[in-house]
């Protein structure tokens, strides 16, 4: 009994097996005889580029333009200026305002902190600073001159430090002052606080940063001008530019040493002086060396047999480093000493 | 000087102021010698330095050769107008290890004993070393001081010096009678205080 239901598991197994099987591609015999007699291999389309039937073919991309002479050209457009506008909300009147920005470069609430640093600023010093805000690449229209309207809108009233800021590019920048610190604060001093204003700027990536760096520098400088003109000692490097190398103190050279200790009227005594000491020297040096030593000639009779000389001198021993000279000094002979 | 010919020879030797036979010295330590002699030479007008290094047998035998090499010397590079009578030569035996200064009649008045020895030992010092060439030069240095000295004494007074080297004279008045004695006995007329018998 258990074997029958055996036989007919394997069966019946056997049965699914080969039903499953049936699913499974076959051979055609045209396929078959192909790959048998070489004319086909099978996966060669895998290895060749051809587009396999049924699939749509690839699309062939074009190579990109090249660029026309026209864009590789320089834009020959000018910057664009400041719209006509905005001139008059620039440059009709003296702004109420430290802060000039008719086109809404900042924000709000950027205008308002800007503005109170300058503010502040008027508050501590007796030199405004006033700023006009453009945009980076604007141009003021040149009708526009601002050395002229400095002159007209800033003569009278407190003094006033004029800056045309162009946002994002501090580099850019130009001061003006009003007409009674042009006369006191030179072109040079001038350059000088625009100049440190600007590197401050430049530290900052951001153009409102930028901003902020240049006007508090300037103000500081600006402080720094205010005691310059109030007479005040101004400490060394202070109004210097960073950008510029901190000048060496000057060693004063041995020329220079010897033109303070020695005064104008006494030059040339004493080059007279020194002259004849050096002259003296030399001669005594000279006249050493001719002098020649003289003896008297006296008659001395011959000794010993000897026509020339018989002064029999000193002998000293050197064989041995213990034997001084003190000790070898009693070492004449009497017989052979002159009586 | 007899005795000096039979152990030297007594035959004239022709040589120059400097002779390092010994080879004591290089070329230049000899040329800075020479130069150190030409300038005792140019100060001392009279005067002149001679230097000679060879093997002489020890010191005793130093002494000897200096005297024999004074007076038969000829040296071919000295004026003729200064003899050896103005020589002041410094010998340097090279197996002994010594040297010495012996000087002409000129220098008598001059030069002591003492100070030779002085100028061999300012030289001493150098010598150990083997620095012979120096050690010369710095005796000739010590010697033209002691010269020079010399020389403005004798300037302030010559007498002295003259008194050095003269004769005594009670020896001089002892020669003159002897002489005169000798004269009363040849002619038979009495001489000076002498009486005939």
């Amino acid at each position: 009994m258990k074997r029958g239901l055996l036989i007919a598991y394997v069966v019946v197994s056997s049965l699914r097996a080969s039903t499953v099987e049936s699913a499974l591609p076959a051979w055609e015999e045209a396929d078959r005889a192909a790959v048998k007699s070489g004319r086909w291999i099978p996966g060669s389309l895998l290895l060749t580029d051809e587009v396999p039937a049924g699939e749509p073919p690839a699309e062939k991309q074009e190579p990109l333009p090249r660029p026309t002479a026209g864009e590789l050209a320089v834009d020959p457009t000018p910057p664009p200026q400041v719209p006509e506008a905005f001139l008059s909300d620039y440059f009709n009147e003296r702004p109420k305002s430290l802060l000039i920005d008719p086109q809404k470069l900042l924000s709000s609430q950027q205008y308002r902190d800007r503005l109170a640093l300058l503010d502040q600023h008027a508050t501590d010093s007796s030199i405004e600073l006033i700023v006009y805000v453009f945009g980076m690449d604007q141009e003021i229209p040149g009708e526009v001159r601002v050395e002229e309207l400095t002159e007209r809108l800033y003569s009278t009233g407190r003094q006033a430090a004029v800056v045309c800021y162009f946002l994002g590019a501090p580099q850019r920048s130009v001061l003006y002052l009003s007409p009674s610190l042009t006369d006191t604060v030179s072109g040079l001093e001038q350059k000088r606080v625009l100049q440190s204003s600007v590197i401050k700027s430049m530290e900052k990536a951001d153009a409102v940063d930028q901003l902020e760096a240049f006007s508090v520098q300037m103000s500081i400088r600006l402080y720094w001008v205010e005691r310059l003109l109030s007479g005040a000692a101004i400490p060394a490097g202070i109004l210097s530019t960073n950008e510029e190398p901190e000048a060496k103190p000057m060693v004063p050279t041995a020329s220079e040493r010897l033109n303070k200790m020695i005064p104008p009227g006494w030059w040339m005594p004493g080059m007279v002086f020194f002259g004849g000491i050096v002259v003296a020297f030399s001669m005594n040096v000279w006249l050493r060396q001719r002098v020649r030593n003289r003896f008297p000639e006296v008659e001395v009779e011959p000794r010993l047999g000897g026509d020339h000389g018989a002064g029999i001198g000193a002998v000293i021993s050197f064989a041995n480093a213990s034997v001084s000279p003190a000790q070898q000094r009693d070492q004449v002979p009497d017989d052979l000493s002159r009586s | 000087m007899a005795d000096a010919d039979k152990v030297y020879g007594a035959e004239d030797l022709h040589l120059r102021t400097l002779s390092d036979t010994a080879g004591l010295m290089r070329r230049d330590e000899q040329g800075r010698l020479q130069s150190a002699m030409q300038r005792f030479n140019r100060q001392f007008p009279q005067l002149f330095v001679a230097v000679h290094t060879g093997s002489f047998g020890g010191m005793a035998n130093l002494r000897q050769f200096g005297f024999w090499f004074l007076n038969r010397a000829k040296f071919e590079d000295v004026p003729s107008d200064r003899g050896n009578r103005s020589a002041i030569l410094l010998v340097m035996d090279a197996d002994a290890k010594s040297a010495g200064i012996s000087f002409g009649y000129a220098l008598d008045a001059l030069l002591d004993e003492e100070d030779t020895f002085q100028c061999l030992a300012r030289a001493h010092a150098y010598w150990l070393e083997g620095r012979h060439a120096e050690g010369l030069v710095k005796a000739i240095e010590q010697l033209r001081i002691i010269l020079k000295k010399r020389c403005r004494q004798a300037r302030r007074d010559p007498a002295r010096f003259e008194r050095k080297v003269s004769r005594p004279a009670k020896i001089d008045e002892q020669a003159q009678k002897i002489r005169g004695g000798r004269r009363t006995e040849n002619s038979g007329v009495p001489g000076n205080g002498e009486e005939t018998p």
